[in-house]
């Protein structure tokens, strides 16, 4: 029955990523078909799926269905790295930041942030301890990032304000290989720690006690986690619904514990909820373009709030 | 069956004190008759009015008529009016506002401005000019410690008004929210506004008259229809003036056409990066102004590589509105642009009709073209 409803919504997305391929009169444009709408519907469907397993690895990681790319701080570093970008490097030095600088910028402070992550784990490497160093990171880098939006000029706030909201349209035929490869390696890594990940869910005494290296299980967890949340938010903005929700979903729906099963499930409602919130964002009111972080939420909210109510 | 008696004491003595307090406050003061309120020709954010020797100001929100305050000086006192005792000192809470003083040739009262690198001539005339807002963070010590006799400020939203209106009990607050004037015409006719309050009306009355003059006899030419394109994407989003916004209105006045999509309100219409390159697509040789803020042509193919690398879109004509700016910081275009809309549109009329060749031609606006 579970299954069955995944390889519904897979349908379903397949065919909303078709409807939005034919869309209006995209055949005739060739160049705005290859160069505009291909790469935001490949990059909902897969930034949707890696956002998704980025979710998996660290919810699993801290054994908490509430964690996420935001949580550990990864997001908000990145957030950080572009607030002072455009904040102080610009009205500082006039230094204008052009996509290449962006997406350098929030990839170097979703991985400083994951650098001081992994520094801090290899003295503290208990889940909680993990969470609360990430909880307190994001605090900091929040806080770091409102300060600077007292110094930022009301056009600057603007800028700040659409990169923050999250878009695929940011999606590029340049930028798309490395998102399906990025998405390819994390799949690929998620099934083959998949067995590690059901018996690191059983507690520390019970994995260890099974020849588990916890160590070396939580680092892969901390780097997949991590690597797919800084990379999407270096290329799309900070899309902060689909990783925590799409994995809760497909965790509530699945009767089995296994990984591997959570991994395919929550992939699909990843892409499921990404390209379902692209295809809203821009069609749901003519001529406006709406936010797909909070399109993602409001297809994403009332699904797992109906998933929560249903297993109570 | 005592305490109660005490209770009743206490609120009937309570009820004189309020009564006799009114009775203090209202002494002296009278009512006020029928001044004789001059009309606006455009603006919808203020009401002038005389009575004898006594002015009154009255200052809405254009955009829906709400009432931010009634001003009133003179010999007379008014109940229901804030009395201004003087007003030679002003704290400006904005280039614009700053720019509507200048043009009345009153910048030397300016004693606190927002941020002083916004507005580098005010510091020329002036060393000591206090700043008293840096981005969001409001210093009202510094502003008190500045001792103006008004504050002429702007707001975006209920918080920062009410941020602001703290200060009322130190420093009366005149907002002066032009920017939320739709027609060009209307937000230079707060010139009107501000010379009443500073006593400069029939020079502000007559700079205003002339603007509107020039501005109607330009908008009324014969012009070739252009279509222009603007901005600039930003993360994925393309943003353009609603279709009832000032820009837009300056457009069409200029002989331009709007190729994005016309809504019915002043709001920003925000389309898709794919939407924008198709409006270019099927609109070959429009106007392309106000490139984000890209001050050369490389900037804007940086910006926007992919609709940059289609030369079939490319247009005939972009220019960008910062010409004589200072350091990045200063903006001619808005501070002085909103006080001489016939300016703006002599630029864009020269634009659109291929009119502008030589830099000195226009005021406001410089042409970007790609390095030979």
């Amino acid at each position: 029955m579970k299954s069955r409803l995944s390889l519904l919504i897979l349908f379903l997305t397949l065919l909303i990523a078709g409807l939005e391929l034919y869309w209006g009169d995209a055949w005739e444009h060739q160049y705005l078909l290859w160069e505009f709408r291909i790469p935001r519907v490949i990059g909902a469907l897969v930034g949707g799926s890696t956002l998704a397993l980025s979710g998996v690895f660290l919810q699993t990681l801290f054994r908490n269905p509430l964690a996420g790319p935001f949580l550990i701080g990864i997001s908000p570093g990145a957030t950080l790295a572009m607030a002072l970008g455009l904040f102080w490097a610009e009205q500082q030095w006039g230094w204008l930041l052009g996509t290449t600088e962006q997406i350098l910028l929030a990839l170097g402070g979703a991985f400083l942030a994951l650098l001081l992550q992994l520094g801090l784990a290899r003295k503290h490497s208990h889940p909680y301890q993990l969470l609360l160093v990430g909880m307190v990171l994001s605090f900091v880098f929040g806080a770091a990032t409102d300060l600077l939006q007292n110094v930022a000029s009301a056009e600057r706030l603007k800028m700040f304000s659409l990169w923050s909201m999250g878009s695929f349209e940011r999606v590029t035929l340049e930028s798309l290989p490395s998102i399906v490869g990025l998405f390819i390696g994390l799949l690929a890594l998620a099934l083959m720690i998949s067995t590690r990940m059901d018996a690191y869910l059983l507690g520390d005494l019970y994995a260890q006690s099974g020849g588990l290296s916890l160590k070396k299980t939580r680092h892969w967890m901390i780097a997949g986690g991590a690597v797919g949340a800084a990379w999407m938010t270096a290329i799309c903005g900070p899309i902060s619904f689909i990783g925590l929700v799409a994995p809760h979903i497909a965790r509530e729906l699945l009767t089995s514990a296994s990984h591997r099963k959570l991994i395919l499930h929550s992939v699909v409602w990843g892409a499921f909820l990404a390209t379902t919130a692209d295809f809203l964002a821009h069609h749901l009111m003519q001529q406006q373009l709406l936010q797909v972080n909070a399109v993602s939420a409001l297809i994403g909210g009332p699904i797992l709030l109906w998933s929560l109510l249903k297993k109570a | 069956m005592k305490l109660q008696r005490l209770h009743i004491a206490l609120a009937i003595a309570f009820s004189c004190l309020l009564l006799a307090s009114s009775c203090q406050e209202s002494k002296g003061k009278l009512r006020l008759a029928q001044p004789n309120w001059m009309d606006n020709q455009y603006a919808q954010g203020f009401r002038l009015g005389t009575q004898d020797q006594d002015s009154f100001l009255l200052v809405f929100d254009p955009s829906n008529g709400d009432t931010l305050g009634q001003f009133q000086w003179g010999p007379q006192t008014y109940s229901g009016y804030t009395h201004l005792e003087a007003r030679l000192r002003i704290a400006s809470g904005s280039g614009v506002i700053s720019g509507l003083m200048s043009a009345l040739k009153s910048q030397d009262r300016i004693v606190a401005v927002d941020q002083r690198s916004y507005q580098p001539h005010l510091v020329q005339i002036r060393e000591d000019l206090v700043q008293f807002s840096l981005g969001g963070s409001f210093n009202r010590d510094a502003l008190i410690q500045s001792e103006p006799d008004l504050l002429l400020h702007y707001f975006f939203e209920s918080g920062s008004r009410r941020e602001i209106e703290r200060l009322q009990p130190h420093i009366p607050v005149v907002w002066i929210q032009n920017y939320r004037e739709k027609h060009p015409l209307a937000k230079s006719e707060w010139l009107r506004a501000v010379g009443f309050l500073l006593g400069r009306y029939s020079s502000a009355d007559s700079l205003f008259a002339e603007i509107a003059h020039r501005y109607r006899e330009l908008a009324s030419r014969s012009l070739k229809p252009r279509p222009v394109f603007c901005n600039l994407p930003y993360s994925g989003t393309w943003a353009f003036p609603g279709g009832q916004s000032y820009l837009n209105t300056l457009i069409r006045d200029a002989g331009g056409l709007p190729i994005w999509p016309q809504s019915e309100g002043s709001e920003s219409v925000i389309l898709g990066i794919e939407e924008a390159a198709q409006l270019l697509e099927e609109n070959p040789g429009a106007l392309w102004i106000h490139p984000g803020d890209c001050p050369d042509w490389d900037c804007v193919v940086e910006r926007a590589p992919r609709i940059m690398k289609q030369s079939a879109w490319l247009p005939s004509r972009m220019a960008q509105c910062d010409k004589g700016d200072f350091a990045g910081h200063v903006n001619r275009w808005y501070n002085e642009g909103g006080v001489r809309p016939d300016r703006l549109l002599s630029d864009l009329q020269h634009l659109t009709q291929d009119t502008a060749i030589e830099a000195e031609d226009l005021y406001f606006y410089r042409c970007l073209s790609p390095q030979p």
